[in-house]
């Protein structure tokens, strides 16, 4: 393999890197997506989800462990050559899958937000640009670049204080309705806002080494529960400043909110706020970039690293190209979100964890 | 300690003297070939070299003798007072122990022909006498320099006004002054394969880290140039990242912001013959301070410190702003401004992107005729550029008179950064994120920043991240950055510095 140093992590980075992986693009359509089944009660679904999550990184995180490989190595050691390849290349699909999606959403948003006569393709070209650089320059970059999540987070919190005066609690009560139980199932749809704790898989044999292991999973953990409890604020005050019918019709909720703050000389602020929340969504999905490039580089460990970030960009910049408008990117981001929670962030570690306890795989 | 001292410089004397008297049995036979071939090999090495001097004589004792020195290196009149007496006046055999009996300070005994050239260049003055298998070579430098003053592209308005100049032992000199303390450390190498160059790597032990001088000592060591003419070849051959348009290491010309450095656990790299200094390893908020921000008030530093930092963002962003906000998102603008706005752009011909282009190229230019020509001229120059081509312009209708106030803004912003290699970067970066702006508007505007920031962060000078203490954030640290808290609380030193002593002190004994 080739230098790893430019990817190694601390568990500080992993919990930035976690943080803004689920929130950045998450957040675009959490409210719509909550409030779609179950009404104005839909936050409360929000908190097994995220529970679950919990569980499910817990899980990766200890397959991990226990064969102290990334899931690409662990499948190649389990299941032989050909099957662990083949199931190598299944997860780097689903991985270009989740890119598209992600990226396709973000497109999506810019498109609505301030370019509706733009090309689709020149504008995905445009968006990626920073993420082939980031990616180019390693995970460890894109961690520290991260950071940036804590002035977005902030300015959303900065936008609650300043909308708390025109909240109306009326609108999420009562708490529990009468078909309650619908309250708290997630729709398909909303679990794409909780994938990306599953790319700890991916990235495992890039954090930093040694007696902090614990503080990993520990930070890893940390990052997830943050990442709940600025949904269920963010799907509470949507909830109570525009009521619950008005949600269901917004596109980009986020984007409204920005949009009812007026300040005196300026008027309007949605302009800076978008700003300050782009930059967080771009490298949200460039996490998933980075993680296919991650697992190109164990799958090709001979091959120069160069090459990757050029294939991992083209190939999502062809998906954004195939999948056109909101409705089939929304698709897609549906099955991806499926699929990674399920498929790749529960089922298969706990297939391989089997299937190698079974034929005595050891570490 | 100074019993310390006194023992270390006697035997560093007793070994140049065991050295003078038993040289190497390999170097030997450079001098043993028979005098007056040696001359011929001297005469032919150094032909057509007009300010060599060379000075036959016979000792009283008969044996024959030349001395060499370079004209215009040595000081003649300290020569004829101390030297050349002492030596017609003395029979051959009292020179065996020159140490003794020639009173000059600084005496080297050269076995290798190479060597005692070398020497002859740096001031020394050579003697090759018939017979012997060494040269003795006397230390009588003396030439012209500068005297030290303050330097131009650095002013302060309080503190010491004292600068480096070109003789690197006058800034070793100075640095020794103000840090009177044997952990000062002048590490010495030599670069340059035609014309060898001194460079000293200056650190204080306890507080600089063993492992930084080291990769600093390698890499200047891998050097491979004919001539090292300033510390830019060191900067340059010595950089992580050579595609980078910032700068990888800080340049000062003041000793008191060298020393700073030093107890901030960096190191300083001196090139002989130039004024400037190298600090390793820095961070980019590093560029933004100065050092009247330690000698005054710490509010009114921290307000002027904050408003440098705000200069950087108008200087990179406030052109690539306005293009976006009027070529995109003019519902941004307040509508009364809008109005206005409407009014003056509804003279110019041309799009905001190449309004703005042509000024800034205008500013560009008159900047760079300005630095050129001699400060009379150059302030004819500004007023041209400034007052006509800017009235000019406007009654032309090339360029609207709010874009005139945008460029303006963003040149004096530029203006604000005390570092002018920092300057220099920053000038240039903001025309490729103009370009963005104009074609993406605001996105345009944050795929530039975006990928701006992502370099930064992947910079790193001397192995150190370069964006901390920010990313990775060190909060202790941050204290020296936005702002510039109260000494008191500026105890820790620079953790990305690694420095071996972590702790300064706590400015005042309290209680």
């Amino acid at each position: 393999m080739a230098n790893t140093s430019r990817h190694q992590i601390s568990p500080g980075q992993l919990f930035v890197f976690l943080l803004t992986t689920q929130i950045g693009i998450g957040i675009l359509e959490l409210p719509r997506l909550d409030e779609s089944e179950a009404g104005h009660s839909g936050w409360m679904a929000l908190i097994p989800i995220g529970l679950a999550t919990l569980v499910c990184a817990y899980i990766c995180w200890k397959v991990c462990r226990y064969f102290n490989a990334s899931i690409i190595t662990i499948n190649r050691r389990v299941l032989g050559r050909f099957l662990g390849g083949a199931a190598n290349w299944l997860i780097v699909g689903l991985l270009i899958a989740s890119s598209v999606a992600n990226a396709g959403l973000f497109s999506q948003a810019i498109m609505i937000l301030f370019f509706r006569e733009t090309p689709t393709g020149a504008l995905a070209v445009a968006l990626i640009m920073p993420s082939f650089y980031i990616i180019a320059k390693g995970l460890k970059v894109l961690a520290r670049f991260d950071s940036f999540v804590f002035m977005a987070i902030a300015s959303l919190f900065g936008l609650f204080i300043a909308v708390y005066s025109s909240l109306n609690w009326n609108f999420i009560l009562p708490l529990l309705p009468h078909h309650w139980v619908k309250a708290f199932i997630p729709t398909p749809a909303l679990i794409f806002s909780f994938i990306g704790f599953n790319l700890v898989l991916v990235i495992y044999p890039y954090l930093n080494p040694g007696k902090k292991s614990k503080s990993h999973l520990l930070y890893m953990l940390g990052a997830l529960s943050v990442t709940m409890v600025v949904y269920v604020l963010f799907a509470i005050v949507s909830t109570a400043l525009f009521g619950e019918e008005f949600v269901r019709r917004q596109v980009i909720t986020l984007l409204d909110f920005f949009r009812r703050i007026e300040i005196p000389v300026l008027e309007r602020m949605d302009i800076f706020f978008a700003a300050i929340w782009l930059p967080a969504m771009g490298a949200s999905f460039t996490s998933f970039l980075m993680a296919t490039d991650l697992a190109l580089e164990q799958i090709f460990p001979q091959t120069s690293a160069k090459v990757f970030p050029v294939v991992v960009t083209v190939a999502t910049v062809i998906g954004i190209l195939l999948f056109r408008g909101l409705e089939q990117i929304e698709n897609l981001s549906t099955w991806v979100g499926i699929t990674e929670f399920f498929g790749l962030g529960l089922l298969w570690p706990l297939f391989v964890w089997l299937v190698g306890r079974l034929r005595g795989v050891k570490t | 300690m100074w019993s310390f001292f006194r023992h270390k410089r006697r035997s560093d004397e007793q070994r140049t003297h065991e050295e003078a008297q038993n040289p190497p049995a390999k170097s030997r036979d450079e001098f043993a070939m028979g005098y007056s071939q040696i001359l011929e090999l001297f005469h032919k090495q150094l032909e057509g070299c007009s300010d060599l001097v060379e000075r036959p004589f016979n000792f009283r004792s008969g044996e024959q003798a030349t001395l060499f020195f370079i004209d215009g290196l040595v000081n003649q009149n300290l020569m004829q007072r101390d030297l050349l007496p002492t030596l017609l006046a003395s029979p051959l055999k009292t020179l065996s122990d020159p140490y003794s009996s020639i009173p000059i300070s600084n005496l080297k005994r050269e076995t290798k022909i190479d060597a005692t050239i070398s020497v002859l260049f740096s001031g020394f003055v050579v003697l090759i006498v018939e017979g012997w298998s060494y040269a003795l070579a006397f230390e009588i430098k003396g030439w012209e320099q500068r005297t030290i003053q303050e330097p131009d592209t650095e002013k302060n308005v309080r503190g010491p006004h004292e600068g480096f100049i070109e003789n690197i032992r006058v800034n070793t000199a100075i640095l020794r002054r103000k840090l009177r303390t044997p952990q000062l450390k002048f590490k010495e190498l030599t670069v340059g394969k035609r014309s060898p160059t001194a460079i000293i790597i200056a650190y204080i032990e306890g507080i600089a880290n063993p492992e930084l001088v080291q990769r600093l000592e390698k890499r200047i060591e891998e050097i491979d140039i004919d001539v090292v003419q300033s510390e830019g070849y060191i900067e340059q051959l010595t950089l992580e990242n050579p595609w980078s348009p910032f700068p990888q290491y800080q340049m000062t010309e003041r000793p008191e912001k060298a020393v700073g450095n030093l107890l901030e656990g960096r190191l300083l790299v001196l090139t002989d013959g130039t004024p400037s200094v190298l600090i390793a390893p820095v961070d980019f908020f590093q560029f933004f301070q100065s050092m009247d921000d330690y000698s005054s008030n710490w509010i009114t530093a921290s307000i002027i410190r904050f408003s440098r930092i705000a200069a950087v963002f108008l200087a990179i962003f406030l052109s690539s702003f306005y293009i976006a906000v009027l070529s995109f998102h003019y519902e941004a603008i307040p509508l009364k401004l809008l109005l206005q706005l409407a009014e003056t752009r509804a003279k110019v011909p041309f799009p905001p992107v190449i309004e703005a282009f042509f000024m800034e190229s205008i500013i560009e230019l008159i900047r760079e005729a300005v630095i050129r020509l001699p400060s009379f001229i150059g302030q004819v120059i500004g007023v041209v550029g400034g007052i006509v081509i800017g009235q000019a312009v406007v009654s032309a209708g090339l360029i609207g008179n709010v874009m005139i106030v945008i460029v303006s803004l963003s040149a004096i912003a530029n203006y604000v950064i005390p570092s002018y290699d920092m300057g220099l970067s920053i000038r240039f970066i903001r025309f490729p994120i103009m370009i963005l702006a104009a074609i993406f508007g605001i996105i345009g505007l944050l795929i530039g920043g975006a990928i701006l920031l992502t370099h930064l962060l992947s910079l790193e000078s001397l192995g150190q991240p370069y964006f901390t203490p920010l990313v990775p954030l060190h909060a202790k640290n941050m204290k020296d950055t936005f702002i510039r808290a109260p000494l008191e609380m500026q105890g820790p030193r620079p953790k990305s510095n690694w420095p071996g002593d972590k702790f300064r002190g706590k400015g005042r004994k309290r209680g």
